[in-house]
């Protein structure tokens, strides 16, 4: 079991634990690895390797949640997802454990997208003092303030850039225990130039030779404020940069097709039904269509219809403005059409996909669906001219396996296999 | 000082007002929650029960807290610090206490003020008490209120704190130098080489440091 954090006096009880279970995949001492997690595969981690609370303060009051998520991903097809509740007492916590370093070269890798900026949210790396302003405590300190990301360095909250919602950043951090200072670098996704590269920062409380132990990604510690939600992917700590640096190609884009392919195929084994949604780009929206909702009070309702959630999407279309409520409404049509192919009935169900598909061409799951359901119907070559307008999505495993519903239901596996073909 | 850390820190970042609070008609109890399982509740200081209730009790809490005796006082301020929510009407009733000569309740009400408000006039008066309360522990409790317990300040909110305990270095009371450099030591880690029992003069290249570090602080604001 991985060990209570200590400086919890009021922690009587060790609540929610997921150590151990399938979440992720730990190596420790393996050559200058101390420590990795893609959150990908189902390995059992070993001791004192990573623990997780729901609520680390365990006030069993606490309402966060720190869960793995398939919604977005940098590598792989899995994430893991921190909630945090403002006013909950708690707060939710990922922590993870290594061998302390107190010489030498540190590289902390990990990628962090957050839905909602202006929600805080803490990362941090630090010693047997834990996460104290002091020698052996906090060494290194991420944060977003107010929609800014800072870090913390000489006892300072230094601005770097606005985030931006449902954007991966890859953050690098090289760090010098000795001289208790580090090399930042942080790239954007789509974006090859870094948007901090900064060099020889004092760590967080100008302390040379401090320990570390342990890495942190919580909400709001302190004033119980933050209703964050944010995802964390391909988390590295390592004595070698080499170990500690991933590429950030795509991310999002960089799954595991066959493992997807099969999940997505047992779904429609039964009868043809609606795929999984993995982004909000999936039904159209757009990085600014989100800020939008997020203004108007919406973007949690909408992460829970995009989650899956059996909300009534029709209550937030009347509160909705412009485009957003078009997508909502949208929305709402390809959940309508959903439930109907879930029962059985692709002929009701064509009609609300069709809707969506018209409403919001550029919401590709809304076309897939309305192949999907004319393959149902048997109508196989509109559905076939359904997935042509869709060919730029060949690489995604909802594609494939949609076209090979289609020829199978109609008895021709060659001509499904024909459309995941690159063109000649 | 920094024996009475309490609470549970992930790290330790974290004029007096008489309003006639007394004078006011209670305000109408958040809906669902019966005012007398909320009296009872903060008497016995059950927090989770009152946390259960939600942020909404609270005007009914300062209006509770308003009303009581110096004893039940010092409960409800305890239950203002344990939940940690915001609040006009605790702030307001918790500030009407600030110089009570009751030690129980000076000490509750100056760890809770931080931790229901993020006025400005609370840090104010928290240094006000720190500097000249005529009675030691009052002003070693007030900077550990300040160290540890302002926990809904921004860092523009904070340099008003920064800047009222490096001014606190220069005090003529030795205790006061003391619990300043710990305050500032628990909040950012650092001493600046300032030793609070060294003469002036050589006090003063440190006191430097510190300013020229409020001087980079405010910059990045």
């Amino acid at each position: 079991m991985a060990r209570r954090v200590p400086l919890e006096p009021l922690a009587a009880a060790l609540v929610a634990v997921l150590v151990a279970a399938p979440a992720a995949r730990a190596a420790t001492g393996s050559g200058s690895v101390l420590a990795s997690y893609s959150f990908d595969d189902t390995v059992d981690t070993g001791p004192d390797t990573f623990a997780i609370w729901q609520g680390a303060r365990h006030t069993a009051t606490g309402q966060g949640r720190v869960s793995l998520s398939t919604r977005f991903h940098v590598s792989g097809y899995r994430s893991v997802e921190l909630g945090d509740v403002a006013g909950d007492g708690d707060f939710p916590e990922l922590q993870g454990y290594f061998p302390a370093r107190t010489t030498g070269r540190l590289f902390f890798h990990f990628s962090f997208l957050t839905t909602d900026p202006k929600e805080e949210l803490n990362v941090a790396l630090a010693g047997p003092r834990f996460f104290q302003m002091e020698k052996d405590g906090i060494s290194f300190w991420l944060a977003t303030r107010e929609g800014q990301l800072v870090h913390v360095s000489d006892s300072i909250p230094k601005k770097l850039f606005p985030v931006e919602a449902f954007v991966w950043y890859a953050v690098d951090l090289a760090y010098d225990l000795e001289a208790g200072t580090y090399a930042l670098t942080i790239y954007r996704e789509g974006q090859d130039a870094p948007l901090v590269a900064l060099r020889k920062q004092p760590n967080t409380v100008r302390q040379p030779g401090s320990a570390i132990d342990k890495f942190s990604f919580v909400g709001s510690p302190y004033g119980d404020r933050s209703n964050v939600v944010y995802y964390v992917d391909d988390v590295v700590i390592g004595t070698d940069a080499s170990v500690a640096t991933r590429p950030f190609v795509a991310p999002g884009r960089r799954k595991l097709f066959i493992d997807l392919f099969h999940d997505y195929q047992k779904l429609l084994l039964e009868r043809p039904r609606c795929l999984p949604l993995s982004g909000p780009e999936d039904v159209g929206f757009t990085a600014a269509d989100l800020a939008g909702l997020a203004r108007e009070g919406l973007l949690d309702a909408v992460e829970r219809l995009l989650a899956g959630e059996k909300l009534d999407a029709r209550a937030f279309v009347r509160r909705g403005e412009g485009r957003s409520r078009t997508v909502l409404e949208a929305l709402g049509d390809w959940t309508a059409g959903c439930e109907a192919l879930a029962a059985g009935d692709p002929a009701r169900a064509l009609p609300r996909f069709e809707s969506a598909a018209a409403a919001v061409p550029e919401g590709r799951i809304f076309s897939l669906s309305a192949a999907l359901a004319l393959a149902g119907l048997k109508r196989f070559a509109e559905a076939d001219e359904r997935l042509a307008l869709l060919s730029d999505w060949r690489d995604d495993p909802r594609y494939a396996v949609a076209a090979a519903f289609v020829g199978i239901a109609r008895g021709d596996l060659d001509r499904a296999e024909l459309w995941l073909r690159d063109p000649a | 000082m920094l024996a009475s850390v309490r609470g549970p820190r992930w790290t330790s970042f974290p004029a007096v007002v008489l309003a006639a609070l007394t004078l006011q008609a209670a305000p109408a109890p958040a809906a669902g929650v019966d005012p007398a399982a909320l009296r009872a509740a903060a008497i016995a200081m059950d927090t989770k029960q009152i946390q259960a209730m939600g942020p909404a009790v609270m005007p009914s809490l300062a209006h509770f807290y308003s009303t009581s005796s110096d004893e039940d006082k010092a409960k409800v301020a305890a239950v203002f610090y344990q939940l940690g929510w915001k609040s006009p009407e605790a702030k307001r009733a918790l500030m009407a206490d600030i110089r009570t000569q009751d030690q129980t309740l000076r000490l509750r009400v100056q760890w809770a003020l931080g931790r229901v408000s993020d006025d400005p006039d609370v840090v104010d008066a928290l240094l006000e008490n720190m500097q000249h309360d005529p009675v030691p522990l009052f002003r070693d409790k007030a900077a550990c209120a300040l160290a540890y317990d302002q926990i809904h300040l921004a860092p523009a909110q904070k340099l008003r704190l920064f800047e009222g305990l490096i001014d606190a270095l220069d005090s003529e009371t030795l205790q006061v130098r003391q619990i300043a450099l710990q305050a500032l030591q628990i909040l950012t880690g650092q001493s600046k080489g300032f030793l609070p029992g060294e003469e002036p003069g050589t006090r003063r290249a440190a006191v430097l440091e510190w300013k020229r570090w409020l001087a980079e602080y405010r910059s990045n604001l």
